[in-house]
């Protein structure tokens, strides 16, 4: 059966992040600026959403001894250029862009100190200051340069699928509030869902961040869910995988309805949706 | 008081592919005086120093046994306990260590007390395994159903400000000549599907039996604990043990 590769040290499986860097990021969620909140933009959002997942898939594979490779991770911004966000050292080069998380790990850029509330044990709550790691910031410049990314990420990929025949294919998640700008982002898709593992194609989700108050269209089956006036949403629909067992599984568990043709794709995302759609995307498998 | 008569043979070997010091399983006997007791505890793998909290666990079921009023208070003080030993341990190192140690350690735990007028009395939190071997019977308990082994179970958490599950319990008669089995969850879903016997009575050793079984697929592959006891029909001068 596809998709259910064991994660293991040995056989380590990849999450490579593209995010939108386009000036448009500037601007906060759809509906936000209407109603006069002094939102944070969604280029914001989006680096504090994922600095956050990375360190949740630390989290994952932290150990007392140490952080458990059972993941490679990549982050690839694309703006005024198309760059790599997180970069390993020489020592950790493995070719592929890719970095081993435990490499993630031990370089974040910064570490700041956040405030969170956590349980008093009397069922109340306290405020508790933690360190937070920060990998990169926020950016927002230019277009929108997808089919570069998309390309720069079948590259990382093929490398990755070369020293890693046998593993869960690598999962792509594209987070974007526009259009591409530099072509046609369908058949950069295609050519980056090709490159496959022994169990696998490589996964790619998309999640297109929300200009208006519509409600998002979270996790569709079919064409018939999409707003019926968005020919853009109909590309990254058909730019999207469906989702593998294991993530249909997880998204059952978040209460979302799902079945084999379900696509992993949010249309019009809010913060909440674009949080969960990602912890959803990188629940691959069990951990060994 | 005549000391009791039991060979004991307890194993723990972590995952396929782990180093021995990876094995989150512990295992903890008292069989030098009655009533005979052993547990054994499975620590949750997305924890940071479980193996650390289900050995304290251990530790602490066999001093206290089966009652399950007894049962939670020993876990409280064992928290109160593990928060010390954790703090010490993790202020030195990374950002992750002490963020994930914060959240606590989660384990399985199972207790058996054997008391010397012939009764037996069981404690569990979770998806460890009793088998009680007698005449031509196994029974098991708390389930003999090895799909069950699939849902999430109950945990003892590490912290404080964590609900203690309320432990399920057993109770039963013995006779000299009958042997216990405790077990985690792989071992337990294994031995439901093969039937314990067979698992005891062949020619190799239980690394081998579980090496065999892995690579066949009849067993999952996480740690795999086993504690055999058995009941002799005379006293003893001493026990014979093996720990792996």
């Amino acid at each position: 059966m596809p998709y259910s590769a064991e994660i293991s040290r040995q056989q380590p499986t990849a999450f490579l992040f593209l995010l939108d860097q386009s000036a448009s990021m500037q601007d906060s969620f759809g509906g936000a600026e209407q109603k006069g909140d002094a939102a944070p933009s969604k280029a914001r959002v989006l680096a504090d959403t994922v600095n956050r997942l990375l360190q949740n898939l630390v989290l994952r594979c932290a150990k007392e001894e140490g952080v458990r490779d059972y993941f490679h991770v990549g982050v690839i911004g694309y703006g005024e250029r198309v760059q790599r966000l997180v970069q390993p050292t020489d020592e950790y080069e493995t070719g592929t862009g890719l970095v081993p998380i435990s490499h993630l790990a031990d370089r974040p850029r910064r570490m700041e100190q956040r405030v969170k509330e956590v349980a008093d044990g009397d069922g109340g709550t306290t405020e508790q200051r933690v360190k937070t790691p920060i990998w990169f910031d926020p950016e927002a410049k230019n277009g929108t340069p997808m089919c570069q990314a998309l390309d720069l990420a079948a590259q990382t990929v093929r490398g990755w699928i070369d020293e890693h025949p046998g593993s869960f294919p690598p999962v792509v998640l594209n987070v974007t509030d526009g259009e591409a700008t530099d072509g046609e982002p369908l058949r950069y898709a295609q050519q980056l869902r090709e490159f496959a593992t022994d169990d696998g194609e490589t996964l790619l989700f998309n999640v297109h961040l929300s200009e208006s108050e519509a409600t998002p269209v979270e996790l569709p089956s079919s064409r018939a869910e999409l707003p019926g006036n968005a020919e853009y949403a109909e590309t990254l629909f058909q730019m999207s995988s469906r989702l593998p067992f294991s993530m249909r599984s997880a998204a059952e568990q978040e209460g979302y309805t799902v079945d084999l043709d379900t696509r992993g794709f949010v249309f019009n995302a809010d913060p909440t949706a674009l949080v969960t759609f990602l912890e959803i995307g990188t629940r691959p498998s069990n951990l060994r | 008081m005549g000391r009791p008569a039991v060979t004991q043979q307890c194993h723990v070997l972590p995952r396929a592919g782990s180093a021995p010091d990876d094995a989150e399983d512990a295992v903890a006997l008292r069989a030098d005086a009655w009533p005979v007791r052993a547990a054994v505890a499975d620590g949750a793998t997305e924890s940071v120093y479980a193996g650390l909290w289900a050995q304290m666990l251990v530790d602490v079921l066999v001093d206290v046994g089966a009652d399950p009023g007894d049962v939670g208070a020993a876990i409280r003080e064992q928290q109160a306990e593990w928060g010390g030993a954790v703090q010490e341990r993790a202020a030195e190192q990374p950002w992750y260590v002490q963020s994930k140690a914060a959240e606590g350690a989660f384990a399985t735990g199972l207790v058996l007390s054997v008391r010397e007028g012939g009764t037996w009395a069981a404690a569990s939190i979770g998806d460890c395994a009793l088998f009680h071997l007698h005449d031509d019977r196994a029974d098991a308990w708390p389930t003999d159903d090895p799909d069950a082994y699939t849902n999430r179970p109950a945990l003892v958490p590490s912290r404080g400000t964590d609900r203690i599950p309320v432990p399920e319990t057993a109770t039963g008669t013995w006779a000299p000549g009958d042997t216990f089995l405790l077990a985690t969850d792989a071992v337990a879903a294994w031995l439901l599907r093969v039937g314990p016997r067979s698992v005891l009575d062949a020619d190799e050793s239980f690394e081998g039996a579980v090496e065999h079984a892995r690579a066949g697929g009849a067993l999952r592959n996480d740690d795999a604990t086993l504690c055999i006891l058995k009941m002799e029909d005379l006293p003893k001068d001493d026990t014979r043990s093996g720990h792996e």
